[in-house]
């Protein structure tokens, strides 16, 4: 079955909740695709970085039962991490064998 | 320690950033500002005073290390080197002096205990094996550091094996570690945020103090008015039966530790009595409830009389009931109290019970162990009292004798409970561990009373405190503190007393008490309001001119005065 990037945003909502229970107040990421996650613009930092992607990690394999490696992503020239919307698409693109 | 903010500083081999958002951003209080020092640097940071974070002070250290992290020998082990048991326990004595050091800048210590990783255990069946096995060493070594640490009242070891159970799989994520040298998973840090809040509300004196269960379906399985105490599940060879009566045997265990049952149930009293005394598979008995309401009333209603009868503070109860709509309504109508959500399922009543995380307490002392004893015994004289006439009447006939004793080792423990644990009477709420109390007392001008009082119900233990401190001609009473349970007893009248002839024998001119007002100490403000001390209502101070002398009530009689 094809994975939709609205059952996916959902699950990147949901480290999102996570995730900002160890932010300060400031620096909370809003559940929008187009929030900002790494780059200038971005959200979080290193530390903030690493613990989205683990905690995402976790979140593929408990809902779609979907292993991936998510780390690489910090190094990518195409750089889904930028925002929540382009993780999404990159992530059904990969679930679903789809070009990026 | 304030009640708004626990200023914290966080010590650790590995990066506690994420442990330290959760400890500042978790909504439960005492809220807890968190300082993150370095990481990796444990040693320098305790021992050099003079680097930036040691500017500020701190209520609380957390130090949480890996022991691979912090003891050299443990580092070796897990790299298959020989080493000996003995070698591992001379750093661990080596590294617990340097904890002690901390004590001279933080109130309160918290070291959660060394764990292993999952990767670490290689020796398989010789894990346990003294001399070998990573497992053995690392039992001796977490042993030691506590008997090491346990010099100290104010240095306490968390069990953070737990918070590793409790996480599973995810209590450890090598990226976390090779990424950002993160040592455990966000659910091992949850676990122990929860545990901390935990413990520091135990220590600021806000541990429950009484369970409040329902009856049907939550203490048995079934209707007892509908099914009959003979056809109750409970016990036997059933499962379900089983596993009510492991949740009865829970919450005994409760009582052992201080805490007090109640029961609030809509049922015949009658008919739920009988089943108590004559289900024998009955683990609690009535004995253990320190009170009930058991009617058909609404239920908000019956815990108010209740905790008014045991002069308890709502926020002193967790009320436990199977039905939501009966939850909701005390939640509603009583926010105070803590109802937490619970399960349909039987078998996961005596877990839901175990992790409350409500009933973390310092210390357990006698009184703690007896308390539904001494609350019983509360209960026979409120029941003499409805029969009596005048108050004073009545206090004549309980034949109270008071023991009067200044700070010793023997009840200090005790003392230090009263100063953390009383609330109501109360007069200025000042929070004092066992050593800052000691260290009070040791100035000329300063002295201490305690009080034990008995009547012929029984002995209630060290109940009462006075301190004070004396200037010039006058006498500043600093704290004034009873336990609630002998409240409205005269001994409060008996604690002035004894102050008041003390001044006396020192020809000292006046005696003053200033009255800090808190959420829950207007019971003290009452007293003071009635006592017969001058008040001033600008500044809320009392004052007794010491040239007359404060009488003794009639009904008290003075064992001993050794203070």
């Amino acid at each position: 079955m094809e994975l939709s990037e609205e059952k996916i945003l959902r699950t990147i909502f949901e480290v999102v909740d996570e995730v900002n229970k160890m932010l300060p107040e400031e620096r909370r990421l809003q559940k929008l695709p187009d929030t900002f996650l790494a780059g200038d613009s971005g959200n979080l930092d290193s530390l903030g970085l690493i613990n989205f992607i683990v905690e995402l990690e976790g979140g593929l394999q408990k809902d779609f039962g979907l292993t991936m490696n998510l780390i690489e992503l910090l190094e990518m020239p195409e750089e889904p991490m930028k925002s929540i919307d382009r993780l999404a698409k990159f992530i059904k693109a990969q679930a679903n064998g789809e070009e990026i | 320690m304030s009640e708004g903010l626990v200023r914290t500083i966080l010590i650790s081999d590995f990066n506690l950033d994420v442990f330290a958002g959760y400890l500042e951003n978790d909504p439960q209080t005492p809220k807890i500002f968190p300082t993150i020092t370095p990481f990796g640097q444990v040693t320098q940071v305790i021992m050099d005073k003079s680097m930036e974070c040691w500017k500020h002070s701190y209520d609380l250290a957390i130090v949480w290390t890996r022991a691979e992290g912090v003891i050299n020998s443990f580092q070796k082990a897990v790299d298959f080197n020989s080493v000996t048991i003995e070698q591992a326990l001379e750093e661990v004595d080596v590294y617990s002096d340097s904890l002690l050091r901390l004590m001279d800048r933080v109130k309160i210590l918290f070291v959660p205990a060394w764990t292993m990783s999952v990767s670490m255990s290689a020796y398989g069946m010789l894990e346990r094996k003294p001399g070998i096995g990573l497992a053995d060493l690392l039992s001796r070594m977490n042993l030691r550091l506590a008997e090491n640490l346990n010099k100290m009242e104010n240095i306490f070891i968390l069990s953070s094996e737990r918070w590793l159970q409790l996480a599973g799989e995810e209590a450890f994520k090598p990226k976390l570690w090779y990424m950002g040298k993160i040592a455990f998973g966000n659910s091992v840090f949850r676990e122990a945020v929860c545990e901390i809040k935990s413990a520091l509300t135990g220590l600021m004196g806000g541990t429950k103090k009484i369970v409040l269960v329902d009856l049907d379906n939550t203490l048995w399985g079934g209707i007892v008015g509908d099914e009959g105490w003979q056809n109750l599940k409970l016990g036997g060879h059933s499962p379900i039966g089983e596993a009510f009566s492991d949740f009865q045997k829970g919450l005994k265990s409760l009582t052992r530790r201080g805490i007090l049952l109640g029961i609030i149930s809509k049922n015949e009293e009658s008919v739920a009595l009988e089943a108590i005394d004559k289900n024998s598979e009955m683990i609690l008995k009535r004995e253990d409830f320190a009170g009930w309401r058991i009617n058909w009333s609404d239920k908000a209603g019956n815990i108010l009389e209740l905790m008014e009868e045991l002069k308890l503070g709502m926020q002193s109860a967790v009320f436990i009931d199977d039905h939501p709509v009966e939850r909701a309504r005390i939640r509603d109508a009583l926010p105070e109290i803590l109802v937490p959500e619970w399960t349909n399922d039987p078998m996961l009543y005596k877990h839901y019970l175990v992790n409350l995380n409500c009933f973390n307490t310092p210390s357990i002392s006698l009184e703690d162990k007896e308390r539904t004893k001494l609350y019983k015994a509360e209960v026979h004289r409120k029941e003499l009292k409805k029969k009596l006439g005048s108050l004073d009447d009545w206090l004549k006939t309980l034949d109270i004798k008071i023991v009067v004793e200044g700070i010793n080792e023997a009840n200090r423990q005790r003392a230090s409970q009263l100063f953390n644990k009383t609330n109501q009477m109360n007069l200025t709420t000042r929070r004092m561990t066992e050593e800052e109390l000691v260290d009070w007392v040791k100035e000329k001008n300063r002295r201490i009373w305690t009080f034990r009082a008995s009547d012929k119900f029984g002995n209630s233990g060290l109940t009462g405190l006075i301190a004070i401190e004396y200037r010039g001609t006058e006498i500043q009473v600093t704290d004034f503190l009873l336990s609630c349970r002998v409240m409205g007893r005269k001994i409060e009248e008996t604690m002035l007393h004894i102050v008041s002839e003390y001044g006396r024998a020192l020809n000292l001119k006046k005696l003053t008490a200033y009255y800090l007002m808190t959420k829950k100490n207007r019971p003290c403000y009452l007293f003071w309001k009635q006592s017969g001390f001058k008040h001033d209502d600008k500044t809320d101070t009392f004052t007794w001119d010491l040239r007359n002398p404060y009488p003794l009530p009639d009904c008290i009689k003075i064992l001993s005065n050794g203070g």
